[in-house]
């Protein structure tokens, strides 16, 4: 049994290659306000491992459908003959310049495949609509009709009621803001046309749901890598054996605080790659984005601000993680110690919490000895790792912050990637959960100091394992 | 084991520049032959290594390697010079003094004991330098030293492998947190090959000489030392082989027989056998073997053993490998577009150039047509009283509109025949005022080809000269934000420049107040 394919038809310019973009998830597809942009069908398999589930075609739109079913009709003997009707316009036709959008788009519905017919919910219906609503009917083919509101949903109802006149199936769907779970939804109906095809569109959607779950792991790797990387970041330099360490601080400050900023933006790109929005790159590389906190420097008072623990919760949270491990102490003596580790424990941590969470960098000179016989410098500056508390929550919470705008961005999107100034703080994310904010910073806690072995690797599992529940809780939110 | 690290960062390096459609695709079928190896990441790499690395990869890796051997082979030969050296020097013997066993003892005996000693304790101390202090222990600084050693180390080398060894060291260097285990292992295991190296050659400098030369041992030392508690000594030294080997133990006797002072100046000590001088040999050679070549032989095995696991642990957690691993064993799903992408489409991706700019392209009108009169068509049922329409157009236009007529949309081609030739022989109609042809469409609805058509019959029934100006209309009822009311009339505009029509203009109008006309009915 060959795959379903579904032929995405319509007016010019309602959307159908913002469709096919969005289901086919390929922010490639052109897209363009001018109408005759699509000028060729295009086909867009659903493939696992080479195995084709379904096939979305992208079709240039109707240019001169009265003309087409006026020929139908001076055609016509019998209303059985309808589909071979179109065929044969499609024979006589096809390679002419007149009906060329006509028959390209015709042809894959002649060739066995349902018809998605789009049309743009947020402009009234008109009759010029008709010819090409009657021309679909004529081929006999299975089909649906999608409302897809470039705009404001004003006529929707109306659309509604003039679609359920030709098409058995009307649905609305959004292809600039149509979530995971709608995209889903939508695939499951197109199961819906033919009995045949219902069984391979829910194997489509299990292997989707699957692809999104690796996809949230990788992202969740990615960022768990980025967290480590940053947190246990050292910059070196050697430096001349009567040469002040002092005087480099500066410069190596300003290489360590880049490699942070580069470390993000190479887990940027790597999670807009893994969602497989590659147009986006290019749109960065051009737009200023200066007023956007996403694009905003890691280091900017303000993405501390938004994204960062207060010093009051960090302090918060070094006494919890202090007075734990005070808690070990004390009942490892039995008690004996009357609780006197706990609270030790809780002061140290929150101490710590407390004073760490503004941003220093942390020098250290290294020296090497008996380089000097060997002709090298002995002496070493070195940046990092940094101490610094809040840190890693920032970069978790920027890279929260984008994860979230890719995962949910359609494909059929084109703009650059902005913060909306009218959300909230940190633009709407969810806190972190209790258990999920404690399993952190206790790995945090770990990294800091395993910082310089390579025993840090052993825990990107277990940081990525976190971060990807953070992500999904944040895509759900 | 190395070797294969090498070639698998190398060939992450090399596919770093594919594309990784192309990686993915190669990885998952070369995955799905590997079925068997699920859940074995180390076994997959390796596999998977056979499967993708290039020559020229495996050929520099296999210098890398090579020179690594050199490295090996030269730490083998230092061993073995300074064990030899150091040999003839504690052993020398020239037949006019014993040899002190002391000595022979403290260089081949205590000295690796000591350094076991140390090696054990900073194991311990690495552990826990980090626990109690909350920082990084030793690894930074032990890093840096492994690297400024092999650089000083590689300047030795012959220049293909200096080369290779220079691109290992970069990536070494990038990455010295995570290749640490193995700098650490690498220097262990050199220093103990060393040290093997070392005794080996000691002991065979001294069998030799045992075999060459009668030689003789005694005891000496300036401290008040009783031959009991060098006893004790030697019993304990001796513990290991007491039963495997009784003969190379040293018994009081012995020992108060052979301890030398320096007040004789003579080789055999007074009322001494000369053979009781010769008794010290099996418990020096046994010692050496026991407390030299033994330990350090299970410490290099060791060693070697954990560098072997270091570099399984780097192979699966160098930067790239998960992405090999998750190629490997992950279905690939694809969605996107079969075919490659049209050449021209990237063209089109940029923005379109204003087309107002180009020569013959239709420009919007100024005010020129106004105090006129005009022949109306609506296109496709513009849904709009045709009183709202005159109203309008005399408001903003300030044009009097003496007749309407409707063309397109759910109309025939026959219908639309007929309303060219009215409106043609409205516009040829004698008038004092100048006339023009009105075509009103629905702004939100792009321009088809149709009505392309339509304004070419249009042309070819008014004749060449007749104005014919399109309002893309909005109405108000629609919400139209203006910017977006700009871009319809753009599309618009842009589209009807390739009609090529020098009188036909576009021109923009305020959005019209909605009372939708029912019907589309040519008026």
């Amino acid at each position: 049994m060959s795959a379903p394919v579904f032929v995405v038809v319509g007016h010019p310019n309602k959307g159908k290659s913002s469709i096919v973009s969005t289901l086919a998830q390929d922010d490639r597809v052109e897209i363009a306000p001018d109408p005759g942009t699509t000028m060729h069908s295009r086909g867009f398999p659903m493939r696992v491992d080479g195995r084709v589930l379904y096939t979305l075609v992208d079709t240039p739109g109707f240019q001169r459908p009265r003309d087409v079913l006026r020929w139908l009709q001076q055609h016509e003997t019998s209303v059985v003959d309808h589909p071979t009707l179109v065929q044969r316009f499609v024979e006589q036709h096809a390679g002419s310049s007149l009906y060329d959008a006509e028959c390209r788009l015709l042809q894959p519905i002649i060739a066995g495949g349902g018809i998605l017919y789009v049309v743009d919910g947020s402009v009234p219906f008109g009759s010029e609509y008709e010819p090409e609503m009657e021309i679909l009917r004529w081929t006999g083919r299975s089909s649906m009709a999608l409302i897809n509101p470039i705009g404001q949903e004003r006529y929707i109802e109306q659309w509604e009621a003039a679609l359920g006149q030709y098409f058995k199936i009307v649905r609305v769907f959004n292809a600039m803001t149509a979530e995971f779970e709608k995209r889903l939804e939508l695939l499951r109906a197109f199961g819906q046309l033919r009995e045949d095809w219902r069984q391979p569109m829910e194997v489509a959607v299990a292997d989707l749901v699957n692809e999104r779950t690796r996809q949230r792991h990788r992202a969740a790797d990615a960022i768990a890598r980025m967290l480590i990387e940053m947190m246990t970041l050292t910059v070196a330099k050697t430096i001349p054996p009567q040469a002040d360490a002092k005087a480099y601080y500066d410069v190596l400050e300003e290489e360590y605080k880049q490699k942070l900023r580069d470390l993000e933006r190479t887990s940027r790109d790597q999670v807009q790659g893994i969602y497989q929005h590659y147009q986006i790159q290019r749109e960065d590389a051009a737009a200023a984005l200066v007023n956007s906190v996403v694009e905003g420097d890691l280091f900017a008072q303000e993405t501390w601000r938004l994204f960062g623990q207060t010093k009051w919760r960090l302090a918060m949270l070094g006494a919890a993680s202090g007075a734990t491990v005070g808690g070990i102490v004390d009942a490892s003596v039995g008690g004996a110690s009357v609780l006197l580790g706990t609270v030790l424990g809780a002061t140290v941590g929150g101490a710590m919490g407390w004073y760490a969470a503004e941003w220093s960098s942390n020098f250290r000179l290294l020296t090497l000895p008996g380089m000097d016989v060997l002709g090298l410098s002995g002496k070493c500056v070195q940046c990092g790792p940094t101490t610094n508390r809040n840190l890693p929550y920032v970069a978790l919470g920027r890279a929260r912050w984008h994860h979230r705008l890719i995962a949910r961005r359609t494909h059929a999107q084109r703009h650059v990637i902005r913060l909306d100034p009218g959300q909230p703080q940190a633009g709407g994310m969810p806190p972190l959960e209790e258990r999920e904010e404690r399993t952190l910073e206790h790995l945090f806690g770990r990294i800091r100091r395993a910082a310089g072995s390579e025993r840090v690797w052993d825990m990107v599992e277990e940081l990525r394992i976190v971060v990807q529940q953070v992500l999904e809780h944040d895509e759900q939110a | 084991m190395f070797q294969q690290l090498i070639t698998f960062v190398l060939q992450l390096r090399a596919d770093a520049a594919c594309d990784s459609t192309v990686l993915r695709q190669r990885d998952r079928a070369i995955g799905q032959s590997l079925v068997a190896l699920r859940g074995k990441p180390i076994a997959q790499l390796n596999a998977w290594l056979q499967h993708v690395a290039r020559h020229d990869t495996r050929t520099l890796a296999q210098q890398v390697a090579h020179a690594r051997r050199v490295l090996s082979l030269l730490v083998l030969l230092a061993g073995l010079l300074a064990g030899n050296g150091t040999a003839a020097l504690v052993f020398y013997y020239d037949g006019t003094q014993p040899i002190n066993v002391l000595p022979v003892l403290s260089v081949f005996v205590l000295l690796p004991l000591v350094s076991l000693v140390f090696l054990g304790m900073r194991a311990v101390l690495g552990k826990l330098i980090p626990l109690l202090l909350g920082r990084p222990g030793l690894q930074p600084s032990l890093s840096l030293w492994f690297a400024a050693l092999m650089a000083l180390i590689q300047r030795l080398l012959p220049q293909q492998y200096r080369e290779a060894m220079q691109l290992m060291l970069g990536w070494s260097r990038a990455h010295y947190r995570l290749y640490g285990r193995v700098h650490r292992w690498s220097l262990l295991t050199w220093s103990q090959l060393f040290a093997l190296a070392f005794m080996l050659s000691a002991i065979a400098w001294f069998v030799f000489r045992l075999s060459t030369t009668d030689m003789a041992f005694v005891w000496s030392t300036t401290l008040d030392i009783e031959p009991q508690t060098m006893a004790a000594i030697t019993n304990s030294l001796a513990l290991p082989w007491t039963h495997l080997a009784p003969q190379a133990t040293i018994d009081l006797d012995t020992i108060r027989n052979t301890r030398y002072f320096r007040a004789y100046h003579r080789v055999v000590p007074p009322d001494v056998q000369a053979e009781a001088l010769g008794r010290w040999w099996p418990f020096v050679l046994a010692a050496m073997i026991t407390y030299g070549v033994v330990p350090r032989l299970l410490v290099l095995t060791i060693c070697l053993w954990r560098q072997h696991v270091a570099l399984r642990w780097c192979l699966v957690h160098t930067p790239g490998a998960a992405e090999v691993l998750d190629r490997l064993n992950s279905p690939i799903v694809e969605t996107a577009a079969a075919d490659a992408m049209p050449p021209s489409t990237y063209e089109r991706l940029t923005p379109v150039p204003d087309d107002r700019a180009m020569p013959g392209a239709p420009v919007l009108l100024d005010n020129s047509i106004g105090s006129s009169q005009a022949v109306v068509i609506t296109w496709a049922n513009v849904p709009v009283r045709d009183s709202d329409v005159r109203q309008h157009i005399l408001q903003h236009l300030d044009v009097q509109v003496t007749s309407i007529w409707t063309a397109g949309g759910a109309t025939t081609p026959e219908d639309d025949q007929r309303v060219l030739h009215a409106a043609a022989e409205a516009l040829r109609a004698r008038s004092s005022t100048p006339r023009v042809l009105l075509m009103l469409v629905k702004a939100w609805e792009p321009p088809m080809l149709e009505v392309v058509d339509f304004l070419g019959a249009l042309r070819r029934a008014i004749g060449e000269g007749e104005r014919i100006v399109v309002l893309p209309i909005a109405m108000s009822s629609q919400t139209l934000a203006s910017h977006v009311y700009e871009q319809q009339c753009d599309i618009w505009q842009r589209k009807l420049a390739t009609v090529g029509d020098p009188w036909l203009r576009v021109q923009s109008l305020p959005p019209l107040v909605a009372h939708p006309h029912p019907g589309g009915e040519a008026r």
